[in-house]
């Protein structure tokens, strides 16, 4: 084995890190050899110094620098910490109360103030408009959404009567007249139907109306009738619907 | 992973492993790095101490170092603790080194003077003084694994962790290295 090996091992020797062969190698080695003797003792006594050199310690700035800067970050870290202070802040009791009174006084200025219009009302009001509105498929609309009233809502089936005589469309008097049906308990509506029956010009009304006033069994309505069958310009189909209803009328 | 670093752990403290209290820091139990810190701020502030021969400096990187631990925290994923801590150190070691390049070049002979001062003022201590300047005049990769190996006492196996190498050829550069010193140290004393 030559000096540079042995030089290699001569650290792992003096810290004894060596197998028991490598160990008697080296031993043997150094018995030989003065020069290897030399690097040994030099080794020991330059590792002496080595473990002469103990750790230095720090001054106290150290560990108070960073006690300082571990809280700050534990307070950057947890800032719920910092939150969970109880507050001692009246103002925000304060603010509280006074919300729960506005909503408070909101509720109690609903209650207490007149109902102006009740959704009835409205809704005649909506329904009255409606029957004037130009549009005639409107106006049907109307008249069907007035057949839900009550018999004693007087405003609405003067209107559907006002309908049943003056409106320019056909289909709309055919309608008001099927809606006062519903009201037939009212004299005014069946005044009206009679009046219609004597006045209308289109078949298909007088034909519904016709069918309305023997269904309600209004005998008034036979003098009218029997006018209409003598009268020679009474289409004929119109004759037969006056035939048919005057037997149930008689 | 068992330490190989001896920590000088006070039977008070939690007797818990690096790793294990470095974990809780992970998932943010902040406060207890000061267990960590006591068990390794003397021997960072020394490495750092033999590095670069400022004790100002050297108190101020290993501040640095706990600094990074926290910041990093969450990197940390159950690796031998110390050999993660030496990883950080000598970071910052390095890119302080980069940055005072320049002043050191010009101030170099002011520092080594700085750092003989500081161990004149202990009389006896004339061998210690000597080897701290040898140690200067070794490069700093060579001065770094001297520090590692015989002032922290790391074993071989973890200082190839921390640099990265393995086993047998840690084992080889700290021969050498210390080969090195030990022809400058007794080479200046002839």
């Amino acid at each position: 084995m030559e000096c540079r090996d042995i030089e290699n091992k001569l650290n792992d020797y003096l810290e004894d890190n060596l197998s028991e062969i490598e160990k008697s190698e080296v031993e043997h080695h150094l018995k030989t050899c003065a020069n290897c003797q030399q690097e040994l003792a030099e080794l020991k006594s330059f590792l002496a110094v080595l473990d002469n050199d103990t750790m230095e310690t720090p001054s106290a700035n150290l560990k108070l620098n960073f006690e300082q800067m571990l809280a700050q970050e534990i307070e950057r870290h947890n800032p719920k910490v910092v939150q969970l202070k109880p507050k001692t802040d009246w103002k925000s009791y304060l603010r509280v109360a006074a919300s729960i009174l506005i909503v408070i006084s909101a509720f109690l200025l609903g209650k207490y103030q007149p109902n102006k219009t009740s959704s009835i009302e409205k809704n005649t009001a909506q329904v009255l408009t409606l029957l004037e509105d130009n549009s005639a498929s409107k106006r049907i609309l109307a008249v069907n959404n007035a057949e839900e009233f009550t018999s004693k809502n007087t405003k609405i089936i003067e209107a559907l009567i006002n309908r049943l005589f003056f409106d320019k469309n056909t289909n709309v008097r055919l309608a008001a007249a099927e809606a006062l049906s519903k009201f037939s308990s009212e004299e005014l509506v069946r005044d009206a139907l009679i009046k219609s029956l004597e006045t209308d010009k289109s078949t298909i009304v007088q034909i519904e109306v016709i069918t309305i006033l023997s269904k309600i069994q209004e005998k008034r309505a036979i003098k009218p009738m029997e006018k209409m069958l003598e009268n020679e310009e009474t289409p004929q189909y119109v004759k037969q619907q006056l035939e048919l209803n005057l037997s149930t009328l008689l | 992973m068992v330490l190989t670093i001896e920590t000088n752990q006070k039977p008070t403290l939690k007797q818990l492993t690096d790793e294990e209290i470095m974990l809780a820091i992970a998932t943010g139990k902040i406060e207890l790095l000061s267990i960590l810190f006591d068990r390794y701020h003397v021997r960072m502030y020394n490495y750092f101490n033999k590095m670069v021969c400022n004790k100002m400096v050297s108190e101020d990187l290993t501040q640095d170092v706990f600094i990074k631990v926290i910041k990093y925290r969450t990197s940390y994923k159950n690796g031998n603790f110390a050999a993660w801590l030496y990883t950080i150190a000598r970071n910052i070691f390095s890119s302080h080194y980069q940055k005072t390049k320049k002043e050191r070049s010009n101030l170099i002979d002011d520092d080594k003077l700085d750092a003989n001062e500081t161990l004149v003022s202990e009389s006896n201590q004339e061998e210690l003084e000597h080897l701290q300047k040898a140690l200067l005049k070794l490069s700093n990769s060579d001065r770094e694994l001297i520090v590692m190996h015989r002032f922290q006492e790391i074993k071989y196996e973890q200082i190839a962790q921390i640099i990265g190498s393995t086993e047998n050829a840690v084992k080889v550069k700290v021969h050498r290295a210390l080969k090195k010193l030990k022809e400058i140290y007794f080479q200046n004393n002839n």
